[in-house]
């Protein structure tokens, strides 16, 4: 188990990594404190060290990616638990334009949400994507296209100008 | 900055999550006496409720609570042993190899159903990266309950296919029934049984392969070598290794650890 220290390494290095991925997933907030608990904790017990920074955070993005998911498939949400929806997320404050481009990516499906994010927001290849989501590389071509389809007709073709 | 970029920028951590985050970890670090997570609401008390009802109706008892009937053995190369009771709970995990043991401390498994159990280690070894489309995972069962073993073998089956349909991914599984020798000889051998009868199998055509030099392979590089030797391949008699090794010094065999 790792130390506190390290712990609160952890935290303040990639909260809002796994922030931005449960924002892609997660419509209420005590899910969102759920999934933080189990990446968080799963970082603290793992053993095996990572190879560098970069394994590191990919290893956090792949672990907060399947503990939504995780949260998905539970019992109580596959049935609808009506009051959890009481209690959402929270409103960010930014510019007109971002909020836009933001509900069109949440409009997306939701396989596709992780490969844009992935894409544009932390720069891995198709290819890093394929490994990081475990997934073939000609399925994440075929995803980020279809997903760069769906936002342009959202949002014109020059969501991804710089 | 793209546009997509700057748009996400906005979407931060709250200071209170973080806060939170922490104050959780420490009191697990610490080992403080609080509850480990916050309570996943009515589904801990529905379970718990559920649970304590069958025992006090089913004439629980201490011993036959804590006596295996069945065993999983789990194999992808994380090669996991679940002990399972007479109500279908996991009483203990144990790993065969570091991969194993990694995964186990990642994951809860004990008095969970195996058909949670079964979910929960292949979600696990999807996300570290172990299974994927081009590997297999295996899983045996061996129990003496001859009456339960036919279901038992179903709700694994569909468990397994449930947990890799969910990741979007097709690798091969196998789901089948050992007997107690082939597992009691596996388990001397700190092996799972699927991997103890893969060598099995490639000792027929090459007699000098050794469960040492194969332990750390997966199940599908040793049926490809048998099948290689089916093939006609050449098989180095000299006591040389029988498979080559693999380039990750983390997968040499360790004794597996209790959970």
């Amino acid at each position: 188990m790792k130390s506190e220290s390290e712990a609160r390494r952890a935290v303040e290095l990639y909260a809002d990594t796994v922030r931005r991925v449960c924002f892609l997933h997660m419509k209420n907030h005590s899910d969102v404190e759920d999934v933080f608990q189990d990446v968080f904790l799963k970082y603290v017990l793992r053993i095996a060290p990572f190879d560098s920074y970069e394994h590191e955070k990919a290893w956090l993005i792949r672990v907060a990616v399947n503990a939504c998911k995780d949260v998905h498939k539970s019992f109580f949400r596959r049935k609808g638990l009506s009051l959890e929806e009481l209690d959402s997320e929270p409103s960010y404050d930014m510019p007109e334009d971002s909020r836009a481009i933001l509900d069109a990516v949440l409009a997306l499906p939701e396989k596709y949400r992780d490969v844009i994010y992935l894409f544009y927001y932390e720069g891995y290849s198709a290819v890093e994507i394929a490994g990081l989501l475990g997934k073939n590389e000609n399925t994440i071509y075929t995803w980020l296209s279809r997903a760069k389809g769906k936002l342009k007709d959202a949002l014109g073709g020059d969501f991804a100008d710089e | 900055m793209n546009k997509i970029k700057s748009a996400f920028e906005s979407i931060q951590a709250e200071d209170a999550l973080k806060a939170n985050t922490l104050r959780f970890l420490q009191a697990e670090i610490q080992k403080a006496p609080i509850p480990k997570k916050r309570p996943a609401r009515l589904k801990i008390a529905f379970m718990s409720a559920a649970f304590a009802a069958l025992l006090f109706f089913g004439g629980f008892s201490y011993n036959s609570y804590f006596t295996t009937t069945a065993f999983l053995d789990f194999d992808v190369n994380p090669s996991i042993e679940i002990s399972v009771n007479r109500f279908g709970r996991v009483i203990e995990a144990y790993a065969y190899n570091s991969e194993g043991r990694q995964i186990l401390s990642e994951i809860r498994l004990q008095h969970k159903t195996y058909q949670d159990a079964t979910r929960l280690i292949v979600d696990a070894v999807v996300a570290d990266g172990y299974l994927r489309d081009d590997a297999m995972i295996s899983v045996t069962l061996q129990t003496a309950e001859s009456d339960k073993e036919s279901q038992i073998l179903a709700d694994v089956e569909s468990n397994v296919r449930l947990a890799v349909s969910e990741h979007h991914i097709t690798p091969q599984s196998e789901v089948f029934a050992v007997s107690a020798e082939v597992r009691n000889e596996a388990y001397g051998q700190d092996i799972s049984p699927a991997k103890y009868l893969a060598i099995l199998e490639l000792q027929k055509v090459a007699p000098a392969a050794t469960v040492d030099s194969c332990r750390d392979h997966t199940i599908g590089e040793i049926r490809a070598l048998t099948q290689e030797h089916h093939d006609g391949a050449s098989y180095r008699e000299s006591g040389e290794q029988v498979l080559p090794k693999g380039d990750d010094s983390d997968r040499g065999h360790h004794g597996g650890d209790h959970h």
